[in-house]
């Protein structure tokens, strides 16, 4: 790997624990030429062997994560919030950081890049491997921006990764909050939805009282931390509803859209399906509002509890759609706990 | 570099690159010492990991007189993980501290580590100390290990008496008759202790310790040094424990035990040992029972006596009926191992007392019996011969193909070549496809996969023509299947039955099929074309220059328009393939590279789309270097 | 393919006793794979390890869970009561990981004179049964989940005449999830465990049921106090202007419920009758005492992200020694930046009495005010470890009740 010398005494340093947070990020943001600035096969050697590294489930470096999200911010800033996707595509639903089971995912539906992508957000949180699940799908991004897409789920934001999980992963990882900073300044760049040829309407959540047609949302500012309220924060937070017509949360916050506003809006947008993730469902796809809205989940056996399947769906040339559901993944050779560790609880 | 990055799960550890190079030179020494102090665990850890570079880098005399005492002073009350690694590498110490004539003063403090209640931690400082023993001269050994060994015995401390029993090892053939004799009765101590742990682990170490007094001490004039009347009592005291987790470990003891009597040609002792071990076998206890079950044809092996085999057979059948699975599991198991001891002493007893009682294991109720049965019954077909296995296997065999669980299936599949070369498999074949088609449906991915790594063997077996009318559509049919690997799966069998088959066959069986597809509706959809391009490029490497240029290409050829980039890219990844294949052959088909396939990379290197571009590029790359040499 | 799951379970047991240490070993475990800083984390990805393996098993039947070496044997009384290690009750080096248990085994707990007659499965069990027990000193009987296809186990226990069910399973399916909305008329929990289940039973004298459907029933419709997230106002008052001239957007809530799935449920009593009397109090002493554990389980029958705006989780766990049992179903609610609560019933249960004791206890506290009460770098932390927000949040109310039988 011909890497600037430069760059792997950063590594050094950076790996040194002893180095202070602050000092570290000073330091990185004086980091010699980045890899974004040299040669374009030394950027593609240098990317195939992070995805190497990453598909056997090993992390980054955080210099190297800092250098993959400078490369990707460059590919992503030049996606549309509407991100035009060419069909024959598969298209899945939430991973939650279960890197082993997106790993069998493409096993189930083929490499990258042989197969194309589109991946509807919340790669992180919930699961063990946010990091390596993150690191891994940025990468196929830059290094096959045309084959696989990668949308922004709820959990891609800096208040949600606090809360449930994310957050707590990268300092376990890293010593430090700098490659949670790195990736949700990253996330902030990732595309809010997609369209499959001009004829599936992709996103994380759902629809939005304030979006009636798809050209609304190529007016968002996308860039920024998800909004607590707004169409941005409805497009990632929203569910389908059996209840026709706009509803409210009895939580107090978000909507719920009914079958009426589904007709209403793949009619005015000429669309055929909206494909969506979100909510976890047991067969891992679920049909909603009379085959207007499906709900695609990808991440079997959610939290390690659920025992749910996963499913991803193919979308043909021909628009023929196909799911195929799957299970956890095996696992030889890791190391198992045969029993449940009774306390004594009071 | 030892780094994180070679354990996915050592999540503490700072992540660094797995192809940067080694930054261990990098780090002044007075940095590793402070670091070993460090308030963070992840840097002691590291620190400890280049503990040899600051020996190295300090000399011997600062090593032992600094790093040493600063080791013993810190080591011990620091976690776990630090200490386990610090042990681990005090055990390469002896040259850093000057060599062997300094190597005992290493041992205070892996004395201080095993005193750690940790497992892991425990096991490298007793590693760290045996390979440091072997660097010890007889005068150090005498003056400073055997202490060592009586300290960590005799302290009333658990952990200690675990980290004792691992030591013997290192001295007991090194010492003089008198000390030997003296740690055997200290080793008798341990195997009687009052923590169940620490008799375990002197149980566990004690085969060991056997084999080595056998292999020192074997002829007439030393065989006193072995001291029989110590060992069987210590074996005696484990049968007799009141721990099955310990008494299970009297097996590998026995088995020691015989195994030396077997050496020395002496027999007078079998019959009270034989009489222990049928105690064992008959034990409440099934983890006892499994124990005698998993090495039953080790211990009838060092019976080495035909009348003990004999004897031992309702024992066997009795396992094999025993009312745990998991002792019928690992009974199973010895089955072909156990019938060819049994056959050597008499030819009946196989067919007449085991078979029926295979046959009942065969419809066990537990399908993890049945699975490790179906893997060893093919076994037992060159035992019994051809007319016996008809008879009397071959019903066992057709069962099991139909079992519900279909691991049962595929291990009876995955075995069958003993039966092949006994009976042949045409025998079996009726049952043979109604099993393999089901397995081949099976609504679980990996046992499809798991059927179609066998069908290589099963096609070398059954031969080209019961192949093609019974399998060939199957192979077929595979490819086509919704989860990608099993498509793969059966890109890769084709080109292992072209391998075997050969070409002729490779044209008409699948070429012709493959190309038939491409005439139906279905290739209008990506995946059937994608797939019929793999399986075309998998078969380059293994079909002639004059199939590829008159088969394979033109196809190829025709998709490298494909409205797909993701079609059009493994177009330009084939064609190098295939451009390698003509090179090699030479011959006149060199015109089809420079006059076709050179443009039309050339063509691709312009495409719309950016991976194309790119592994047309790659090709063309790859086709001017051939050119060049 | 023949793995021999049960040989490597047998290698471990070598290396040190594993039962009379079940922690260190399954410590060490932990170790090899995520060594320092973050012992909760480690158990979580223990267990997550755990359920993984079960759901591997359960999806592929034909493999051979790895829990062989439980499977049943039952060891004679006097090998369980054999005299324990003095040495192993002081540790001199040591990181626990999870600290109450770490010497009780080895503790040689006191026992009852007199011990019952212990039966493993329940009397009135039916169908399989994987109930592994301590194969090493008899004494510890746990039951491990088995899974088949799909993932789920039924352990019991009979212990005298009292008889226990479990029941593990996976989440419902669209179809499970349908009835139960048409029953509940409420939206399910997005984790819903409706096949789980804990079942007590003595002759036909006492029975109760724990089960989510039963406690889905009681959580509130319309309620008078309805929870909103910390920014609802906010985004009410945000939405009204903007929809003020859409007709479509009604700003009204479709028969609100209480979203936090907050329930008073104590479980289905089938069989006996209560007498309330709150002196009536739990032998704490007893059942701080470390007697073996015959019988354990931990499952969960509901549990929803609050769309990511908290947790609400509703746990049991059961442990039966062979003088009494404790169950302990709590409530754990986070609503974040709004409040905590937790909401614990305790079920005792003498077996030498037949007295049966239960606990109703309930817990809140606003968030802020309990975040004052965290410290350390990363105070938010705190507020997810449900022990330690049981341990600081003040008790709103406490009923208790008992029978004798």
């Amino acid at each position: 790997m011909d890497i600037d010398t430069d760059i792997q005494m950063e590594d050094a340093i950076d790996t040194s624990p002893s180095t202070a947070t602050s000092t570290t990020s000073t330091k990185l943001t004086s980091l010699p030429p980045t890899l974004s600035q040299t040669s374009p096969t030394t950027q593609i050697n240098t990317l195939d062997g992070w995805i190497e590294q990453l598909s056997q489930c090993k992390p980054l470096s955080e210099s190297s994560i800092k250098q993959l999200c400078n490369m990707a911010i460059d590919t992503f800033k030049d996606e549309q919030n509407v991100q035009p996707v060419q069909v024959p595509v598969t298209i899945c639903g939430d991973i939650h950081g279960q890197f082993h089971d997106l790993m069998e995912l493409f096993k189930i539906g083929g490499p990258c890049p042989d197969t194309n992508y589109l991946f509807m957000g919340d790669y992180v949180d919930r699961g063990y491997y946010s990091v390596e699940t993150v690191s891994y799908l940025v990468c196929m991004k830059i290094r096959y921006p045309k084959r696989i897409t990668i949308l922004r789920g709820n959990h891609e934001s800096r208040q949600i990764t606090q809360v449930y999980g994310f957050y707590d992963e990268c300092f376990r990882k890293y010593g430090s909050a700098n490659v949670w900073k790195i990736f949700t300044d990253l996330f902030d760049y990732f595309p809010i939805t997609a369209l499959v040829d001009n004829s599936i309407f992709c996103l994380h959540g759902g629809l939005s009282p304030m979006i009636e047609s798809i050209d609304q949302v190529r007016e968002l500012n996308r860039i920024q931390e998800v909004p607590h309220e707004g169409p941005m924060c409805d497009l990632l937070w929203s569910d389908p509803d059996d209840r026709g017509g706009w509803g409210i949360s009895p939580r107090g916050a978000g909507f719920t859209f009914g079958q009426d506003i589904s007709e209403q809006f793949n009619h005015t947008n000429g669309l055929s399906l909206i494909a969506r993730a979100h909510q976890l469902v047991m067969e891992g796809y679920s049909w909603s509002h009379q085959d207007l809205v499906v709900t695609i989940f990808s991440a079997p056996n959610y939290c390690y509890r659920c025992g749910n399947q996963a499913a991803i769906m193919e979308v043909n040339e021909n628009h023929n759609r196909d799911f195929l559901q799957y299970d956890p993944s095996i696992r030889p050779g890791e190391p198992t706990v045969t029993r449940k560790t009774p306390d004594y609880f009071l | 570099m030892e780094t994180a990055s070679s354990t996915t799960t050592s999540n503490s550890q700072p992540i660094v690159d797995a192809q940067q190079p080694s930054t261990e030179e990098l780090y002044p020494i007075a940095l590793l010492m402070d670091e070993l102090r460090h308030d963070d665990v992840a840097s002691r850890v590291q620190a400890v990991k280049r503990l040899g570079t600051i020996a190295i880098a300090l000399g011997h005399e600062r090593t032992r007189n600094e790093l040493i005492s600063f080791l013993e002073e810190v080591i011990p009350d620091d976690e776990d993980e630090v200490i386990a690694i610090a042990a681990e590498e005090l055990g390469k110490f002896v040259p850093y501290v000057g060599g062997p004539k300094y190597a005992t003063l290493l041992t205070p403090v892996l004395e201080k580590i095993a005193a750690c209640e940790e497992p892991i931690v425990r096991e490298k400082a007793v590693d760290s100390l045996n390979i440091i023993c072997e660097s010890l001269d007889e005068e150090q050994i005498q003056h400073d290990f055997i202490p060592l060994i009586h300290r960590l015995a005799k302290e009333r401390w658990f952990s200690l008496h675990i980290a004792a029993t691992g030591l013997f090892k290192s001295v007991l053939i090194r010492v003089n008759p008198e000390t030997r004799l003296e740690l055997l009765k200290l080793y008798f101590e341990l195997i009687q202790d009052d923590s169940p742990m620490v008799r375990k682990s002197a149980a566990t170490h004690l085969p060991e310790l056997i084999d080595l007094l056998a292999e020192n001490f074997n002829s007439p004039d030393l065989i006193e040094e072995f001291h029989w009347d110590l060992i069987i009592s210590m074996y005696e005291t484990l049968v007799n424990d009141n721990q099955d987790s310990v008494k299970f470990l009297s097996i590998d003891v026995l088995i020691s035990i015989l195994s030396f009597l077997k050496r020395i040609n002496e027999t007078s002792r079998n019959e009270d040992l034989f009489k222990s071990l049928i105690t064992l076998i008959n034990d409440p206890s099934w983890r006892v029972r499994y124990m005698v079950a998993d090495r039953f044809e080790k211990l009838v092996l060092n019976f080495n006596d035909k009348t003990y085999t004999l004897k031992l057979v309702p024992n066997f059948i009795a396992l094999m009926k025993d009312n745990e699975a998991e002792v019928r599991k690992a009974v199973s198991k010895q089955l072909p191992g156990f019938c060819t001891l049994i056959n050597e002493a008499d030819s009946s007893i196989v067919l007449n007392e085991i078979v029926p009682v295979v046959s009942q294991l065969s419809m066990d109720e537990s399908e993890t019996v049945r699975s490790a049965l179906a893997s060893e019954v093919t076994g037992l077909a060159p035992i019994l011969g051809k007319e016996s296995t008809i008879e009397h296997l071959l019903p066992v065999f057709v069962e099991m193909l139909k079992d519900e669980f279909s691991e049962v299936r595929l291990n009876i599949i995955s075995n069958l070549q003993l039966v092949n070369e006994v009976i042949g498999i045409q025998l079996l074949s009726e049952s043979l496809l109604p099993a393999i088609t089901a397995l081949a449906n099976d609504k679980l991915w990996r046992v499809r996969l798991a059927i179609i790594e066998q069908i290589p063997l099963l096609a070398e077996q059954l031969g080209v023509a019961f192949f093609d009318e019974a399998l060939g559509q199957l192979c077929m049919e595979w490819l086509w299947d919704p989860v990608y690997s099993i498509r793969e799966a059966a890109v890769i069998n084709l080109q292992k039955l072209t391998e075997f088959f050969g070409e002729e066959w490779c044209k008409v069986e699948l070429i012709k099929r493959i190309l038939d597809k491409s005439q139906t509706k279905e290739f209008d959809n990506f995946i059937c074309r994608i797939t019929c391009l793999f399986a075309f490029t998998k078969l380059i490497p293994v079909l002639s220059p004059n199939v590829i240029s008159q088969d394979i290409y033109p196809f190829i050829d025709e998709l490298k328009d494909d409205q797909v980039p993701n079609i059009r890219f493994n177009v330009a990844k084939s064609l190098l393939l295939i451009v390698k294949k003509l090179y090699i052959s030479e011959g006149d088909s060199s015109e089809i590279v420079l006059d076709k396939i050179k443009p039309t990379l050339e063509k691709m290197c312009t495409d719309e789309d950016v991976d194309v571009r790119y592994y047309a590029s790659e090709s063309l790359k790859g086709l001017e270097e051939l050119e060049k040499s | 393919m023949s793995a021999d799951n049960r040989f490597s379970s047998e290698k471990t047991t070598r290396d040190e006793d594993q039962t009379r240490e079940p922690i260190r070993s399954s410590k060490s475990t932990l170790k090899a794979d995520t060594p320092t800083s973050s012992s909760i984390g480690s158990v979580f990805v223990n267990s997550a390890r755990e359920m993984h393996q079960l759901t591997t098993n359960a999806r592929f039947p034909n493999k051979k869970p790895t829990q062989s070496i439980l499977s049943p044997s039952f060891l004679s009384a006097s090998s369980a009561n054999r005299s324990s290690n003095k040495h192993t009750q002081t540790s001199s080096i040591s990181t626990t990981t999870i600290p109450s248990f770490q010497t009780s085994l080895n503790k040689a707990a006191t026992r009852p004179q007199s011990t019952p007659v212990v039966q493993v499965p329940a009397k009135g069990h039916t169908g399989a049964c994987n109930n592994p027990q301590c194969s090493d000193c008899g004494a510890v009987i746990i039951p491990s989940p088995r899974a088949t296809l799909p993932l789920q186990d039924t352990p019991s226990i009979s212990i005298s005449d009292w008889e226990i069910y479990t029941s593990r399973n996976p989440i419902l399916n669209a179809t499970e999830i349908e009835t139960y909305e048409s029953i509940l008329s409420i939206p399910v929990p997005e984790m819903i465990f409706g096949n789980n289940k804990v079942e007590i039973k003595y002759l036909d004298k006492f029975h109760i049921n724990y089960n989510s459907l039963d406690a889905l029933k009681l959580v509130a419709l319309n309620p008078s106090d309805l929870i909103q997230v910390s920014y609802a106002n906010e985004w009410f008052q945000s939405r009204q202007q903007k929809h003020a001239s859409n007709d479509e957007v009604l700003l009204e809530m479709y028969r609100p419920f209480d979203w936090t799935y907050s329930t008073n449920y104590q479980g289905t009593l089938l069989k006996g009758k209560f007498i309330r009397d709150d002196t009536m109090n739990i032998p704490l002493e007893k059942l701080k005492r470390q007697d073996p554990i015959l019988f354990f389980d931990d499952m969960i029958l509901y549990e929803d992200e609050l769309g990511d705006n908290g947790i609400s989780i509703m746990n049991i766990k059961i442990r039966a020694m062979h003088s009494c049992l404790l169950l302990l179903q709590r409530l754990f609610v986070r609503v974040d930046n709004v409040l905590i609560r937790i909401y614990d019933t305790r079920l005792y249960i003498d077996f030498e009495t037949n007295l049966v004791v239960r606990e109703f206890k309930r817990q809140e506290l606003d968030y802020d005010s309990l975040l004052k009460l965290c410290t350390g770098n990363d105070p938010r932390s705190l507020m997810r470890d449900i022990n330690w927000c049981s341990s600081e949040l003040p008790v709103i109310d406490v009923q208790r009740e008992y029978m004798t039988i």
